[in-house]
C-alpha cells in the first residue's frame, strides 16, 4: 500500500517538476510570476487532445505540436505584450499575467465549453507490477518523458549560446545588454521555452487523466508552490520541489480524501511562504 | 473635472441629492434594474473594501471573496441557530476579522508578490473547506436561507437598500481612512516600505490593521449577499471570478482613491451588463483584455487622467500618459 | 552624557564582511563625522544603527539601553532618524503629505494597543499639520508644499530626505551623503542647515566625502577602512593621521594642509 502511493507520488511529482521547471525559468530569469503558466498547460492539454481525438495523431507525436505551438504563442506574448512593462514591480506583472490567463481560460472555455475531457490512450489500462504495486504505463511513459525533457532542458541552457544569453541575463540585465545580449529577444525566447515546458507537461496530463480549462489556475499555483519548496532558478529546485509535492498529495489524498487534493499543496504553500521561503535549496525566489 | 473633485460645500449637497434619489428609486422603478442596482452597489462596497489594503498600501488581494464568503455562510449558519438577520451578520464580521488577523499576520510579513499568491490559496482553501465540510454548510448542494414572507419588489427594494447603506458606509470609512494616520501609514507603505519603517510606522501592524478592518467589511456584504440571493453554495460563494471583478474596478476607476473604485464600479458593472447582453460567453474574455489594458496603460485608474495634472487635457497629453508607463518599465 | 554607543558591532552578509568589530560612542550634543572610501562599510553602519540592517555580532547602546533587537520604527520612536544615500522619497505623495507622515509617526512613544487605536481613530492632526509647515519653513520648501515628490529635483529631494527626518523630532540624526552631488552653494546652505540643527540640541552623525565639510562642522571625526574602523578623534589628529593617509585622504591632501 505504501509502496503504490510512493510510487503514485513519485510518477505525479515527475510531471509536477516539468510544470514547474517552466515556470521556474521564466521567475528565474525575469523576476515575472507568471500567472498564465497553468493557462499554457491547459492549452498543451488540449491541444493533445484535440488532435488525437481529431487528426488521429498517437498522443506521443502530439507533444512537440503542443511544445511548438506554445513556444510560438508564449514567444509572440511575451515580445508584443509582457515585455511593455516586465520591469514593473511584481504586482503589476502579477496582475498582468492574472489578466492574461482570464482571457487564454475564458477562450478555451468559448470554443471547447467547460466539460472534463478524456483523452482515448493506446494502452490505456495496461498496468505494470512491481512488487505489489501497480503501475499504471502511461503514467510510467509520462514520467520518464519528463524527465528526459527535464535534462534536456538542463543542458541545453548550459551548453548552447542561446542558454548562455538567458544565464547573463539573469545575472544581470545591464551588464548583459554591454555585451550585446539582445534582452528583448533573449526574454521572448525565455518566456518561449517556459511555455513550451509547459506544454509539454500539458499533453502529458492529457495523456494520463481528463482535462478542463479550469485546471489553469490550479497548475499555476502549483508551480508556484514546487518553486517556492524547492527554490527557482535552478534544475534540482523544481524537479525536488515537483516530486515532494507530488508525495505530499498523494498521501494527502489518501489521508483526508480525494476534495483535499489542492488544499494540501496550497497549505504546503502557506506553510512555506510563513516559515521558509527560500525553500530547501536556500535560494530565494528572486 | 477637477473642480467637481475638489468641490467642497456643493459637493456635499449634491452628494446628499443624489443619494436621496437612489433611496428613492427601487419604489419608483422595479423589477430587473433594481436589482442590476443592487449589484452594482455590492461591487462598488467590496472594490472601496478592496482598495484599503490594495489601493493605498500596494498589497494586491487575490483573495477578497475569501471574506465575503465566510461572511455569507457564517451569517446563514447563525440565522439558522436562531439569530435576527443583523446580529447573524455582524457576528459573521467578527469571525471574519478574527481569520483575517490570523492569517494575516503572517502572510502580510511577504512581499507584494508572495503575498498576491498566498491571498488566492487562503480562499481557495476556504472553498475546499466549504465544499468539504458538509455536515457544516452543506457541500455541494449548497445552503438554504429562509425566504422572507413578502413581495418580490418589496424584498428587492429592502435588499437594495441595505446594500445601498453598506456602500455609503464603506465610502465614508475610506474618506476618513484616507485623511488619518492609518491612511498616511498605508501610503508610505506602498511608496516605499523601507523609508516608512525607518519613518516610524509600525508596518505590520498598520497592514494587519487595514487587512482586519477588509475582512470584517467584506463578510458584512457577504451576509447580505447571501440573505439576498436565499441560496448559496461554495461555487458562488468563493467564486473567484469576484476577486478579479473588484480588482478590474478598483485599478479601472483608480487605486488609492476614494472616488476611484466607485467610478470603476459603474463602468465595469454597465460595460460587464452591455457584454452579458450581446456576448453571453465572451465577457469573461473581454474582462481579461481590460485587465491587460489597464495594467500596461493606466495602472492607476482612469482617474488618473485627471488628477493631478497640471497641464491641459488633449489626445498629445493623452498619448503620453498612456505612454508613461511603457516607457518606464518596458526593456 | 554618551547617547549612542556602538560596541564591537559586526555585520555579516554571508561570506561578506562588511563592518568589522567597529566600537565607538558619540556624546550628546555632538557632531561626528564618518570618512572612508567607498565600500569601507559607512552606510552599512548607519543601517544598523537605524536597525534597517540587523546586527551580527556586537551591540549598539542608545541611552544606555541596548536596542540592537528592535525593529526600524521602534528605534525612530526612541529618536532615531536617518536619511538615505539613494533618497528614498514617496514619490506619489507631495512634499507637504511626505513631511506629515514623519510628523505624525516620529518621536511618538506608544505600545501596539494605542498603535492600534491610532489607526483607528480617523482623526486628522493638526499638531503635526503645523509641525510639518515650521519643518518646510527650515528646510526652504514652503513654497513647493503641493508638488509631487516625484517632480522634484536632486537637491530638493535631499532637502525633503533631511526635511523628513527633522520632522521626525529626533535626538539623534544620522545623515548619509546628504551632500553628494550638490554644488558649491547649495552644500553651504546645508552646511548652515545642519549647523543650526546641531544648535538645537540635536546629536549629529554624518556620512560624508566632502573634507571641507567634514573637516569645518565635526566635533570629532571617525575614519572607516574595509569595514573597520581605523582612526577616532578631532579632525585634524585624524587628518594628519599616517593611516589615514594612506587608506584615504591621499599625499596631496596632507600636503595641501602643511
Amino acid at each position: 500500500m505504501a509502496l503504490q502511493m510512493l510510487i503514485s507520488g513519485l510518477l505525479l511529482g515527475g510531471m509536477y517538476a516539468l510544470i514547474a521547471s517552466g515556470f521556474s525559468i521564466v521567475n528565474g530569469v525575469m523576476k515575472l510570476f507568471n500567472f498564465s503558466h497553468g493557462a499554457f498547460v491547459m492549452l498543451g492539454a488540449y491541444v493533445t487532445f484535440w488532435s488525437t481525438v481529431k487528426l488521429g495523431i498517437n498522443p506521443i507525436l502530439s507533444i512537440p505540436i503542443s511544445m511548438i505551438l506554445m513556444f510560438a504563442i508564449g514567444y509572440i506574448v511575451q515580445k508584443y505584450i509582457i515585455n511593455l512593462i516586465v520591469k514593473a514591480p511584481t504586482y503589476m506583472t502579477l496582475i498582468l499575467t492574472f489578466g492574461l490567463n482570464m482571457l487564454l481560460v475564458n477562450i478555451a472555455l468559448v470554443l471547447w465549453t467547460g466539460d472534463v475531457r478524456s483523452t482515448p490512450m493506446p494502452l490505456a489500462g495496461m498496468r505494470l507490477n512491481l512488487y505489489g504495486a501497480s503501475i499504471p504505463v502511461i503514467r510510467l511513459i509520462a514520467f520518464i518523458i519528463s524527465i528526459l525533457v527535464t535534462i534536456i532542458l538542463n543542458l541545453m541552457m548550459g551548453k548552447t549560446s542561446f542558454g548562455r544569453s538567458i544565464n547573463a541575463a539573469r545575472m544581470d540585465l545591464d551588464a548583459a545588454k554591454l555585451v550585446g545580449v539582445n534582452i528583448s529577444n533573449t526574454y521572448a525566447l525565455t518566456f518561449g521555452i517556459g511555455t513550451a515546458l509547459a506544454g509539454c507537461a500539458g499533453s502529458l496530463i492529457a495523456m494520463v487523466g481528463a482535462i478542463s480549462p479550469s485546471m489553469a489556475s490550479l497548475y499555476s499555483i502549483k508551480a508556484f508552490a514546487i518553486c517556492i519548496l524547492g527554490g527557482s532558478g535552478s534544475m534540482m529546485g523544481p524537479l525536488v520541489g515537483g516530486i515532494i509535492i507530488g508525495l505530499l498529495e498523494t498521501f494527502g489524498v489518501a489521508v483526508l480524501g480525494a476534495g483535499y487534493q489542492e488544499a494540501v499543496s496550497f497549505s504546503v504553500l502557506l506553510i512555506l511562504l510563513i516559515f521558509r521561503p527560500k525553500g530547501i535549496f536556500g535560494k530565494e525566489l528572486y | 473635472m477637477k473642480a467637481f473633485l475638489t468641490g467642497g460645500k456643493q459637493k456635499s449637497i449634491l452628494l446628499i441629492m443624489a443619494i436621496c434619489v437612489l433611496a428613492v428609486f427601487p419604489y419608483v422603478k422595479t423589477g430587473y434594474i433594481v436589482r442590476f442596482m443592487t449589484t452594482l452597489f455590492m461591487y462598488a462596497a467590496l472594490s472601496q473594501i478592496w482598495n484599503i489594503l490594495g489601493g493605498f498600501a500596494g498589497y494586491i488581494s487575490l483573495g477578497l471573496v475569501g471574506f465575503v464568503g465566510i461572511g455569507a455562510y457564517g451569517t446563514g449558519i447563525i440565522m439558522a441557530v436562531g439569530l435576527n438577520m443583523y446580529v447573524a451578520i455582524l457576528l459573521s464580521g467578527l469571525i471574519a476579522a478574527l481569520v483575517a488577523m490570523i492569517v494575516g499576520m503572517p502572510i502580510l510579513r511577504l512581499r507584494a508578490g508572495y503575498y498576491s499568491i498566498a491571498t488566492y490559496a487562503v480562499s481557495f482553501i476556504l472553498w475546499q473547506l466549504s465544499n468539504n465540510l458538509i455536515w457544516l454548510t452543506g457541500g455541494g448542494m449548497g445552503f438554504r436561507f429562509k425566504i422572507a414572507n413578502a413581495g418580490i419588489d418589496r424584498i428587492n427594494a429592502y435588499y437594495y437598500l441595505n446594500m445601498l447603506g453598506i456602500v455609503i458606509i464603506i465610502s465614508i470609512l475610506c474618506m476618513i481612512i484616507s485623511k488619518s494616520s492609518l491612511g498616511y501609514g498605508l501610503m508610505a507603505i506602498k511608496e516605499d516600505e523601507d523609508a516608512a519603517n525607518v519613518l516610524g510606522i509600525n508596518t505590520t501592524v498598520f497592514k494587519v490593521v487595514a487587512f482586519t478592518i477588509s475582512g470584517f467589511f467584506a463578510a458584512i456584504v457577504g451576509g447580505i449577499y447571501g440573505n439576498w440571493l436565499t441560496f448559496i453554495d461554495p461555487a458562488s460563494a468563493f467564486d473567484s471570478n469576484l476577486s478579479v471583478m473588484v480588482i478590474i474596478m478598483a485599478m479601472v476607476g483608480a487605486v488609492g482613491t476614494v472616488a476611484g473604485p466607485l467610478l470603476g464600479a459603474v463602468l465595469i458593472s454597465i460595460i460587464s451588463e452591455v457584454l452579458w447582453n450581446n456576448f453571453l460567453f465572451v465577457h469573461q474574455m473581454f474582462l481579461g483584455v481590460i485587465l491587460i489594458l489597464i495594467v500596461i496603460f493606466l495602472p492607476k485608474g482612469i482617474m488618473d487622467i485627471f488628477m493631478h495634472r497640471e497641464e491641459k487635457l488633449s489626445p498629445r497629453s493623452l498619448a503620453r500618459i498612456l505612454g508613461e508607463n511603457i516607457s518606464k518599465f518596458r526593456v | 552624557m554618551e547617547l549612542l554607543k556602538v560596541s564591537n558591532a559586526t555585520k555579516r552578509f554571508s561570506g561578506l564582511t562588511a563592518v568589522n568589530d567597529v566600537t565607538f560612542s558619540v556624546k550628546k550634543g555632538q557632531i561626528l563625522g564618518i570618512i572612508g572610501p567607498n565600500g569601507s562599510g559607512k552606510t552599512t553602519l548607519i543601517s544598523m544603527i537605524s536597525g534597517t540592517h540587523s546586527i551580527t555580532e556586537g551591540n549598539i547602546f542608545y541611552k544606555d539601553l541596548s536596542i540592537k533587537k528592535l525593529q526600524p520604527y521602534q528605534r525612530a520612536r526612541m529618536g532615531i532618524a536617518r536619511t538615505f544615500q539613494i533618497v528614498k522619497p514617496l514619490k506619489n505623495l507631495t512634499v507637504l503629505d511626505n513631511i506629515m507622515t514623519a510628523a505624525l509617526f516620529g518621536r511618538h512613544q506608544m505600545s501596539t494597543a494605542k498603535e492600534i487605536s491610532l489607526c483607528l481613530s480617523g482623526k486628522f492632526s493638526k499638531t503635526a499639520y503645523i509641525h510639518t509647515k515650521e519643518i518646510m519653513e527650515i528646510a526652504g520648501l514652503q513654497d513647493k508644499s503641493n508638488v509631487f515628490a516625484r517632480n522634484l529635483t536632486l537637491p530638493d529631494r535631499k532637502r525633503l530626505e533631511v526635511a523628513r527626518a527633522l520632522a521626525m523630532n529626533p535626538e539623534l540624526l544620522l545623515l548619509d551623503e546628504v551632500m553628494a552631488g550638490l554644488n558649491h552653494k547649495e552644500v553651504e546652505n546645508v552646511m548652515k542647515l545642519i549647523r543650526d540643527i546641531n544648535k538645537n540640541g540635536v546629536t549629529i552623525l554624518m556620512i560624508e566625502h566632502i573634507m571641507k565639510v567634514i573637516m569645518g562642522i565635526s566635533d570629532r571625526v571617525v575614519v572607516m577602512n574595509h569595514g573597520s574602523l581605523i582612526c577616532d578623534g578631532k579632525p585634524q589628529d585624524v587628518a594628519n593621521d599616517e593611516r589615514v593617509i594612506q587608506a584615504y585622504l591621499g599625499n596631496s591632501f596632507k600636503n595641501q594642509q602643511t
